[in-house]
């Protein structure tokens, strides 16, 4: 028996070894066939259905394969696809520049076809930003979205209740000392009128350095945070007057941490507020569309946090500082601007058969209208094209069902360029979020150098030295979560902390080698 | 049901269970004691089996916020069928039990066409590469290849988002036919066989004619085993389906579950927000239910006093 | 045993063949190796066709991807395809035994699994021979049908059910556990990890317990109860042999999992407060293979975790089967 299965295993390997082909390029008519694999959730219009779709096969002429891969199902095949050189024509949404340093030979240098996309090009030419954003070492391997100025924003925002300090006769706090004693009155002067104690000062998803931490009033202390995407903040590092250094370590970090626990230790924060499931803070947050119940959170936008029914009793809160006497330069906020507006999203596989047919298509894609039409919904199904550039989106069409989403077109999937100059009307989730981001507006234009206090997302290690970065982050992240998470729920920092320190310092963790690999490429690409 | 055991009953139903028909001479108090404890504990495994599961039939209509902030105990409150008509409006979701039907049904015949043949030849003590088969059965239990080898094997099969993808590498679970050649060994009288060696049946006819039609008791446990991990089988479709159309119960109630919550990048309406966690509860009554109403169907296998009493009595 | 010897030592195959068995009392003369083969087939052909269908999927599902075992001795490289890569040798295995997570690793994965390989080995057992002591069939029915259940449910749902009962104030357990969650006590977490394993696998794992007791002879029962035996002594003598070779076999099975934490599970349940408890070799590995892409570091972890597991695997069934003839190959 071992010998047949030898066998069968022998007669297999070859064939398993060398890939499948013999796919048809063309359709019956003579088209050339493009695919396009497309992240997003499989519940929403189909796209081969869409004017949208139509209107790219009329400029490319070619006819489309769209194949639709929910969130879910993409993080569980990706890297069997990806190793398998399973890599569809065109990727919407599919890769992150890790993916491209690990398997560049699968990825179009698209810089050696901008002469074929001159939207592209004009969009670059436009937004240079976007094209640092996009450029690695010169070479083009992900075409980035610009979902336009309505999402120029920080994409953490924290939210107070004003009808609760109005009603108590309270003041917007401006410093962690007025933050607190606002809580403190917020848990014991019943705000939401409700006769019961059910009120949630400060509600926190979690603890760790990403979107909608409460870490983000580590921009308080001085040091930039940048929670969003695969940033090199999101990993625990930043960087000040040109050095990079670890949060970790800081005592900007361990302030923060102290602060928190002063909150919890008092129920000023719930106390299973580390171990608890998304679905508690959801229910505490958007409550029952009626009676709030929490005072200060961290989100995107009061909206997103709060429904639309508590949404209005929320505003902003200001950057606050971490004493008073702290000079304005000294208090920053979140900067996570080209992450929220920017993402890496269309790959071009460099085996296309119809490659002409897919840079038509792409060029197609960057054009204004069908940039409009693959964020929001089609024109003129979905959105209205009321000419001289604006936009006019159908919100009982539009909004019908999923109300943030536009499960009608492609929404953050889309692979395009919102310019400047486009007015979209009824952007909800953008009017939403740009009007939440007003209140810190001024703090990161004053005293955010988007250069020199945040290692900016277009740096990009290479992939030996990304595999270093991510397993010496597991190791220590595997202490120091846990050490944070204890000393916020149980406090005791202050005597522990000097332990702590040479702990995380150990070279067996490699905290040092990682800010010796961060820093080498932010000299080189900052 | 205590209350049979002290009672004097007269010959009633228990009649199966060999030691009631003596229980009236021989009643000692330690049997009662006894009796006492095996009631109590067995009581005691109900209520803590069941009220997890009442909990969250009563946490499917009741107002998610009630539940999360723990007013929900006995009884629902705050009645809504939100959860369950978002669930069931779903066209997806009617298409997603058919494709689990298709799959485990199938998969189940093919699985047992496959299992119980082979759990027989092993068991057969004179067949000796058996040892060495059992051998190399057992070593795939514990050395698998890894997500990325699979999926380059059913590629190259094209059993790449294909129903088969579902059916054809699970066809043998070892822990199975170890299961079923322990059965056919240790319950399966060897005056059987010989008496069939004499009749001249050969190992087929054996197999077929006699072993078989005593098993009903492995074939309900084995194909209930199987079935399950058909009907549960979640990840099977999250790696190598990517046709929508084809995906199972599990996969499509997984998606609306994650919609219905939202993601970082995709901000989700508050109503929906609301709804997630009662999708949830309802999704595991609308999932399991089917499986809940197979079982006491095969049950009655389970407890029929399979064949040795027959042949050694 | 022709086969065996032909696979494994061709050249000393003489003596087992002489063994009479059971069914083949036949030749014992030295015939040669061909016509010896022609014969066990001419005997044996209706079993090979019996089990062929299930060496063939196995051959092909179990054995032909494991040339990606490899994979952990290269070092991965996209552009030449899954075994082109670099040899390496123990290069992976070194860099996880060295690496500063290695010995929490290990002893989380062997603590939460040992818990719950022994308790879940336990209950199934002790469940089955209380519910073969109902007498009325339909109570019999109705609580292996209770108890059956919760196996259904999906790993999301019972960490969320678990998070549910345990929240502190709220919960209808945790409200007597105190002010923070047991959800994040390090020292709590595996109680409650094993405790749940039992609680929804308990009924479903009995049900191979009841079909073995449903094969006991009744005539046992009969036997004992007319040497005066009572209720406990009817379990021990009579119901506790019987379910013995199927426990055994069970046993050992598990036994080859070991390091075996299944992921979902304590990957839902992990969190910052309870990491330095909750962090095994799977979620580990998870960490490692997917998110971060690194194929051959996790082949290798996986293929360490292989080797310890089949290790225990060998040495369970040696022993068992020196000391209770129970063993499955």
């Amino acid at each position: 028996m071992a010998i047949a299965a030898i066998a069968t295993a022998s007669m297999l390997i070859p064939l398993a070894a060398c890939g499948g082909s013999g796919k048809a390029t063309t359709d019956a008519n003579g088209k050339p066939i493009v695919t396009i694999q497309v992240r997003r959730n499989v519940t929403d219009n189909p796209m081969k259905k869409t004017q949208f779709s139509k209107d790219l096969e009329a400029a490319c002429d070619c006819t489309i394969n769209w194949q639709e891969i929910s969130d879910n199902a993409w993080g569980q095949q990706k890297s069997a696809k990806m190793a398998a050189g399973d890599f569809p024509d065109i990727g919407l949404a599919l890769y992150d520049s890790t993916d491209v340093t690990k398997y560049s030979s699968q990825f179009e240098d698209m810089s050696k076809d901008l002469s074929k996309l001159p939207n592209v090009q004009k969009f670059f030419k436009a937004q240079p930003d976007a094209k640092k954003f996009a450029e690695d070492n010169g070479h083009l391997y992900l075409l980035p979205s610009d979902r336009g100025k309505g999402y120029r924003v920080s994409a953490t925002h924290m939210f107070i209740n004003k009808t609760w300090l109005d009603k108590l006769g309270l003041p917007v706090p401006t410093t962690w000392g007025e933050l607190k004693t606002t809580l403190e009155a917020f848990k014991t002067k019943d705000p939401n009128g409700n006769g019961k104690a059910d009120e949630v000062p400060m509600n926190i998803r979690g603890l760790g350095f990403g979107l909608w931490s409460p870490l983000t009033l580590m921009n308080s202390t001085g040091l930039t945070t940048s929670f969003m995407g695969a940033s090199a903040s999101s990993q625990g590092y930043y960087v000040k007057n040109g050095k990079v250094a670890s949060y970790l370590t800081s005592n900007e970090l361990k302030d923060t941490i102290s602060y928190l626990h002063s909150l919890m230790a008092e129920g000023l924060i719930p106390k299973d507020a580390l171990t608890r499931d998304a679905s508690k803070y959801n229910s505490q947050t958007i409550s029952d569309g009626k009676t709030a119940i929490s005072g200060v959170t961290f989100g995107w936008s009061n909206y997103s946090e709060f429904g639309d029914k508590l949404a209005d009793q929320y505003i902003t809160l200001p950057p606050l500082k971490q004493k008073a006497s702290d000079p304005d330069s000294k208090v920053k906020w979140d900067y996570s601007q080209p992450a929220a507006e920017y993402a890496y999203v269309l790959s071009l596989s460099p085996k296309t058969a119809n490659k002409d047919a897919a840079l038509k298509l792409i060029n197609a894609m960057y054009s204004e209208k069908l940039s409009v039409s693959g964020f929001y919904g089609s024109i003129p199904d979905i959105v209205t094209d009321n000419g001289n550039h604006k936009y006019t989106i159908d919100k009982a069409k539009a909004y019908a069902e999923y109300p943030d989403t536009r499960a009608v077109a492609l929404q953050d999937r889309f692979a395009g360029w919102i310019p400047d100059d486009a007015t979209i009307v009824n952007d909800t989730n953008a009017e939403q979020v740009t009007a939440s981001d007003q209140a810190v507006r001024e703090t990161i234009k004053k005293n955010v150098d988007p250069v020199k206090d945040v290692i900016p997302i277009w740096v990009h290690p290479s992939s030996e030295d990304m595999d270093t970065l991510s397993n010496n982050n597991t190791a220590i992240f595997n202490y120091t979560d846990n050490q944070l998470a204890k000393w916020v729920q149980k406090g005791g920092i202050d005597s522990e902390w000097s332990d702590y320190l040479k702990k995380v310092k150990e070279p067996t963790l490699g905290l040092d080698t990682n800010i010796k690999i961060w820093q080498k490429y932010y000299d080189k690409q900052a | 049901m205590s209350t049979t055991t002290v009672t004097p009953a007269p010959k009633t139903s228990g009649d199966e269970i060999p030691w009631n028909k003596h229980q009236r001479q021989h009643l000692t108090p330690g049997d009662w004691v006894a009796s006492i404890i095996i009631y109590g504990l067995i009581t005691l495994a109900v209520i803590a089996v069941l009220y997890p599961l009442w909990f969250v039939v009563i946490a499917s209509f009741s107002n998610p916020n009630k539940v999360a902030a723990g007013d929900v105990f006995l009884l629902p409150k705050g009645v809504t069928f939100v959860g369950y008509a978002k669930v069931f409006a779903n066209a997806r979701i009617w298409r997603g039990y058919l494709n689990t039907i298709i799959y485990s049904v199938v998969g189940t015949a093919v699985n047992l066409a496959v299992t119980i043949p082979c759990a027989f030849a092993l068991s057969r003590k004179e067949f000796k590469p058996r040892r060495v088969i059992l051998f190399l059965f057992t070593v795939t239990m514990f050395i698998a290849g890894g997500l990325i080898p699979n999926y380059l094997l059913y590629k190259q099969l094209g059993l790449l988002n294909s129903m088969w993808v579902f059916i054809l590498p699970g066809a043998v679970s070892v822990y199975n036919v170890i299961v079923a050649r322990s059965f056919f060994e240790t319950s399966i009288p060897e005056e059987l066989f010989e008496a069939a060696q004499l009749d001249g049946e050969s190992y087929l006819g054996y197999f077929f004619r006699i072993v078989i039609p005593l098993s009903s008791a492995i074939l309900a446990v084995i194909g209930l085993y199987y079935f399950v991990g058909h009907w549960n089988d979640f990840m099977t479709g999250l790696i190598f389906i990517t046709d929508d159309e084809k995906q199972p119960l599990q996969v499509v109630l997984q998606q609306l579950l994650l919609v219905a919550q939202g993601t970082a990048t995709n901000v989700d309406a508050a109503a929906q927000q609301q709804a997630a966690d009662q999708i949830k509860f309802g999704i595991i009554i609308v999932s399991t239910l089917p499986l809940m109403v197979i079982y006491p169907f095969l049950q009655k296998y389970f407890n029929k006093g399979v064949m040795l009493g027959a042949v050694k009595g | 045993m022709a086969t065996q010897s032909l696979s494994a030592t061709p050249a000393a195959p003489a003596q087992d063949s002489r063994r009479p068995s059971s069914v083949a009392s036949g030749t014992t003369k030295k015939p040669n190796i061909f016509k010896r083969i022609a014969q066990h087939f001419r005997r044996y052909w209706e079993l090979w066709l019996l089990s062929a269908p299930a060496l063939i999927f196995v051959a092909i599902f179990a054995y032909v991807p494991m040339w990606g075992i490899q994979l952990a001795f290269r070092k991965f490289d996209p552009d030449k395809g899954l075994t082109g890569g670099d040899w390496v040798g123990f290069y992976y295995f070194k860099q996880f035994f060295h690496s500063p997570l290695f010995g929490e690793i290990m002893t989380n994965t062997i603590r939460i699994s040992l818990w719950t390989l022994v308790m879940s080995f336990i209950f199934p057992i002790i469940l089955a021979l209380l519910i073969n002591q109902i007498h009325s069939t339909k109570v019999k029915g109705f609580v292996q049908t209770v108890t059956y259940m919760p196996h259904f449910i999906s790993v999301v749902v019972i960490v969320s059910m678990l998070n549910i009962f345990l929240t502190p104030g709220s919960g209808i357990i945790g409200r007597f556990l105190g002010p923070e969650s047991v959800m994040g006590n390090p020292k709590a977490i595996t109680s409650v990890y094993w405790i749940s394993e039992v609680w929804q696998h308990c009924g479903w794992n009995s049900i191979i317990y009841l079909a073995a007791l449903a094969g006991v002879d009744t005539s046992l029962y009969e036997a004992a109860k007319i040497d005066g035996a009572g209720r406990w002594q009817l379990i021990r003598t009579v119901d506790i042999p019987a379910i013995m070779p199927t426990a055994g076999i069970l046993l050992i099975l598990s036994m080859g999992s070991v390091l075996n934490v299944g992921f979902d599970k304590i990957f839902l349940m992990q969190n910052s407060l309870n990491l330095p408890a909750t962090e095994v070799i799977s979620t580990y590995t998870y960490k490692i293979g997917i998110l971060n892409s690194q194929f051959s570091y996790s082949t290798a972890i996986g293929l360490f975790n292989t080797v310890v597991n089949f290790v225990f695997l060998i040495t369970a069934n040696a022993i068992s089967k020196k000391i209770s003839e129970t063993s499955i190959f």
